[in-house]
C-alpha cells in the first residue's frame, strides 16, 4: 500500500492539497486522503491503517477546531512529517456579521438554510427593537455605524489575531493580506480567500522541504500549472461572495468597491440594499434556501 | 454575554472552556465577543497579549487587571 499524505483542514486546505497533488506530487507514488468536515462536525474518522501509513500531514492550525482527535494523532508514526498552514479568516471586510440564531444546522443544510451562512448583528436587534417592518429597512440605513462597532479597533483586533494564528505555521499570509486588501479583492467571504491569497499559500507549500521530499518534479514545472489551479479555486469559492456595508468599504477606502455592486448567494445576486432588505424579510423556516 | 455572541447554553461556558469546545466560536464571533467585553468594561485589551490567553478563565483575569 503507498503511503499517506493525508490533509485535515476546511475547503482551503483540500483546495491546497489538490494544488499539491495535481501539480507536484501526482498520485503514483501517494495516497491523497482528505479529513474535512471537522468544523460542522461532519468529519469521517480516520483509519488505522491511513494512519499508520501517513508519512506527511498538511494540517490546518485552527483555535476554534480540533481537525484530529487525540487517539488520531497518537497512531500517527514518529517519523510522519507535519505542515502547518493557519487558518485563513479575514473578518474585517464584515464587522456586522454574525450567528443568526433562526439559521440552526441541518442534515442537508449544515451551515443552516441562509444565504452567506450569517446574519447581521445591527438586522438582529433592529428586528428586536422595532415592531414595525416598514420601518427596518429605514432604520438599518439611518444608523450611524460608529455607534454599533468601531471599524478600527475590529480591524486591528483581527490583524493581530492573523499575525497571531500563523506564528507557528509553515504558510504565512497576514502580511500580503493586509498590505494588498485594499488594492484587490482577496476574500469572497471572510472564510473564502480568492484566488491571489490561495496561489501565495500554494507557492509556500510547494517550496516546503517536506513536498519537496515528495516529488521529483522541478519547483518551476509545478508554479506553471498555478494560474490554471487559481481559476478552478476561483470557481469553487466564487459562488458566495459576502455583502460588505458600504460604510466599511469607505473607511477602508477599497479600490475595487463599487456602490452599486453585486454580491452572490449561488444563484441569486444581491446589492447591499437589497441583501438587508431580504434579510429583514426573511424566514428560515419557510423552506430550503433558493440556491 | 458568551452565550448570546455564540449562541450556546450559558452553562457551556466555564474558566476552562477553550474556543473549540463551543460550536459557535469561531474567528467572527470571537472578535465581536472581545469588543463587546470591551464596550461592556470600559477597557482596551493589549493587541499582543489579548490573542495568547489560552481560555476563558484567562480573559477574565486579563479584563479584571484591565479594568482594575
Amino acid at each position: 500500500m503507498k503511503p499517506v499524505i493525508l490533509a485535515a483542514g476546511s475547503c482551503i486546505v483540500e483546495n491546497l492539497m489538490i494544488g499539491v497533488r495535481d501539480l507536484s506530487v501526482g498520485s503514483e507514488y501517494f495516497e491523497f486522503v482528505m479529513s474535512l468536515g471537522a468544523a460542522t462536525g461532519g468529519r469521517l474518522p480516520l483509519s488505522a491503517s491511513v494512519l499508520s501509513r501517513c508519512r506527511l500531514l498538511i494540517e490546518e492550525a485552527s483555535p476554534w477546531v480540533r481537525m484530529l482527535s487525540e487517539d488520531e494523532r497518537s497512531q500517527l508514526p514518529g517519523d510522519c512529517k507535519q505542515i502547518l498552514v493557519p487558518t485563513i479568516h479575514f473578518n474585517s471586510l464584515w464587522p456586522l456579521m454574525a450567528i443568526d440564531p433562526r439559521n440552526a444546522a441541518e442534515p442537508n443544510f449544515p451551515f443552516g438554510r441562509i444565504p452567506f451562512d450569517r446574519g447581521d448583528r445591527l438586522a438582529l436587534d433592529i428586528m428586536r427593537r422595532e415592531t414595525d417592518p416598514a420601518k427596518r429597512v429605514a432604520t438599518y440605513f439611518g444608523t450611524d455605524l460608529s455607534s454599533v462597532v468601531d471599524i478600527g479597533r475590529h480591524h486591528a483586533l483581527e490583524l493581530e489575531n492573523m499575525f497571531a494564528l500563523e506564528r507557528n505555521c509553515d504558510v504565512r499570509m497576514a502580511a500580503y493580506i493586509a498590505t494588498n486588501f485594499r488594492e484587490t479583492r482577496l476574500f469572497h467571504t471572510h472564510h473564502h480567500p480568492g484566488p491571489e491569497v490561495m496561489t501565495f499559500a500554494l507557492m509556500q507549500l510547494l517550496a516546503h522541504p517536506a513536498i519537496l521530499e515528495c516529488t521529483s518534479k522541478p519547483l518551476a514545472t509545478a508554479l506553471a500549472g498555478l494560474p490554471a489551479w487559481a481559476e478552478v479555486v476561483r470557481a469553487n469559492f466564487e459562488i458566495e461572495t459576502a455583502p460588505i456595508h458600504p460604510t466599511v468599504a469607505e473607511f477602508f477606502d477599497l479600490a475595487w468597491y463599487r456602490d452599486d455592486m453585486t454580491f452572490r448567494s449561488r444563484d441569486r445576486e444581491f446589492t447591499f440594499k437589497e441583501w438587508i432588505e431580504f434579510y429583514f424579510a426573511y424566514e428560515p423556516a419557510a423552506g430550503p434556501r433558493k440556491t | 454575554m458568551a452565550h448570546r455572541t455564540f449562541n450556546c447554553p450559558v452553562d457551556a461556558i466555564g474558566e476552562s472552556t477553550v474556543a473549540s469546545d463551543v460550536a459557535g466560536w469561531d474567528s467572527l464571533s470571537q472578535t465581536i465577543f472581545i469588543l463587546n467585553l470591551e464596550a461592556a468594561f470600559g477597557v482596551e485589551f493589549e493587541l499582543d497579549r489579548i490573542y495568547a490567553l489560552n481560555n476563558v478563565g484567562d480573559l477574565v483575569t486579563a479584563l479584571q487587571a484591565r479594568a482594575a
